[in-house]
């Protein structure tokens, strides 16, 4: 065999292919296929009306060069064949219209949904909160930092990976209220066929049932600023016994962090804790050296606030300051974590106030 | 004699009438032979023409929305 035939063959063979992937996903629920299914349908009225169009202009094009001697026919108009080809495109579409609102119809049908999701774009994270349940929290990028700074090799989920997935249950009907805080993101997971813009003031709405347990990854697909890349969406699908045990946890860890907001840390404790909160909440913008961005974000290093009054500096991290891509983290964040990233600012970065705060002096 | 007369001129009458009605569909999906084009321009009358296209603009609204009926039919 030759080297260039074996080097065709390892090419064709599945993974080589799977790498190719050109195509859309078929996705992994009922409706995703559906969706699927129209696409190829209309790919191949398009593959059929291309190859015959084209085919009769080569053929034509050929046929009666100039150097066998073909004339060009003086003719001004043929109503008949203008016609046909006004009319017979326009039959086609209303055609393909036809199963392209059946799709279009379910995909909209969020009625009678078993679990409600709101799902909320925010400057760079998803929030998630289960109208249902007690349940509300965010989801951050959890890819490490020297991944993406190219100090170490790339694992297979790169930049697809979130300290706190999406979790639903399975062969239930999903429905998300899908919505954004600052400025336009989307809602995008492949393999459910579901991309929803999300939008400051408006609700979209979209759902799934998934059949088979698994993760499933997505992104932020509308560009919504400087981490637009690093907001991924990650899916867990549980079984329905599984996700009521989830649901179970929660809300005891709820519980167990309003317990933990009542209790004293040491400085040392609220330091370290502090360290890892600003790493994933803060660092996006104020840099994981606390440099800032000269002229975009200021530096905590030796910041008038961060050095200052402690309450002002309390009071910048809840509140945000309006106007500002500085955001209110009082929902982000726990009591314990804004005591702890407070305490960490002014006693790390370059920083040596020496003073603290403790969980319980937040006001939320 | 007379009943001949007013025969020939309501049958005109109608003529002009089709033949408007043509044209505008003709102009609905942009396709018109020269010489009906000439034709409208000598001999049409512009009222006719506005009735008739406001009339098939009427028809044509009725029937997309008589289609997207159907289809919703269809479909659930
Ligand atoms: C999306 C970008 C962004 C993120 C994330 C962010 N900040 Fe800020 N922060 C800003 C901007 C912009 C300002 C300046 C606001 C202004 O114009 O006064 C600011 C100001 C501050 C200040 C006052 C600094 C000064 O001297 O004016 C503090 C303190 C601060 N942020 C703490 C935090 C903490 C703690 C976190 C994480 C929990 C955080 N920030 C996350 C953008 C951000
Ligand atoms: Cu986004």
């Amino acid at each position: 065999m030759s080297k260039a035939f074996t080097l065709a063959l390892s090419l064709l063979s599945t993974p080589a292919l799977a790498d190719w992937q050109l195509n859309m996903n078929e996705g992994v629920t009922a409706l995703s296929r559906e969706i699927f299914d129209l696409h190829m349908l209309i790919f191949w009225i398009c593959v059929v009306i291309g190859v015959a169009v084209f085919g009769v202009m080569f053929y034509s094009i050929f046929k009666f060069r100039k150097s066998k001697g073909a004339v060009a026919e003086h003719w001004h108009e043929n109503t008949t064949v203008e016609v046909f080809w006004t009319v017979v495109p326009s039959i086609i579409l209303i055609a393909m219209a036809v199963p392209a609102t059946a799709t279009l119809m379910d995909m909209y049908d969020t009625s009678e949904a078993d679990v409600d999701i709101q799902i909320t774009g925010y400057q760079w994270k998803w929030r998630y909160q289960y109208l249902d349940e007690d349940i509300d929290f965010f989801s951050n990028l959890s890819t490490p930092r020297e991944e993406i700074v190219n100090e170490s090799t790339k694992n297979p989920n790169y930049l697809l990976e979130v300290d706190n997935a999406l979790v639903i249950p399975a062969n239930k009907k999903v429905r998300f209220l899908v919505t954004a805080n600052d400025v336009i993101h989307s809602w995008w997971v492949p393999h459910f066929a579901v991309k929803k813009d999300a939008i400051p003031g408006f609700i979209n709405e979209a759902w799934v049932k998934v059949e088979e347990p698994g993760v499933y990854r997505g992104q932020c697909t509308e560009l919504c600023g400087k981490d637009h890349g690093f907001m991924p969406v990650v899916v867990e699908v549980k079984s329905e016994a599984d996700y009521e045990q989830w649901v179970a946890d929660q809300k005891a860890m709820k519980l167990a962090m309003a317990d933990e907001a009542s209790k004293d840390l040491s400085m040392d404790e609220l330091i370290a804790k502090g360290e890892g909160v600003y790493q994933a909440a803060c660092s996006g913008c104020h840099q994981p050296n606390g440099q800032g961005i000269p002229g975009a974000f200021p530096a905590i290093t030796g910041s008038a606030i961060a050095t200052g009054a402690i309450d002002a500096h309390i009071d910048i991290i809840v509140n945000g300051k309006t106007g500002t891509a500085m955001q209110a983290f009082k929902e982000q964040l726990s009591a314990v974590d804004i005591a702890a990233v407070v305490t960490y600012q002014r006693n790390a970065l370059g920083n040596t106030v020496g003073d603290m705060v403790q969980p319980s002096a937040i006001q939320k | 004699m007379m009943i001949e007369i007013i025969d020939i001129k309501s049958s005109l009458r109608v003529k002009i009438w089709v033949q408007a009605i043509w044209s505008v569909m003709a102009s609905f999906i942009g396709v018109q032979s020269n010489t009906n084009r000439e034709r409208d321009f000598e001999h049409g009358r512009f009222s006719v023409f506005v009735v008739a296209g406001l009339l098939m603009t009427l028809i044509f609204l009725l029937s997309v929305y008589g289609l997207v009926q159907l289809v919703m039919m269809y479909v659930q």
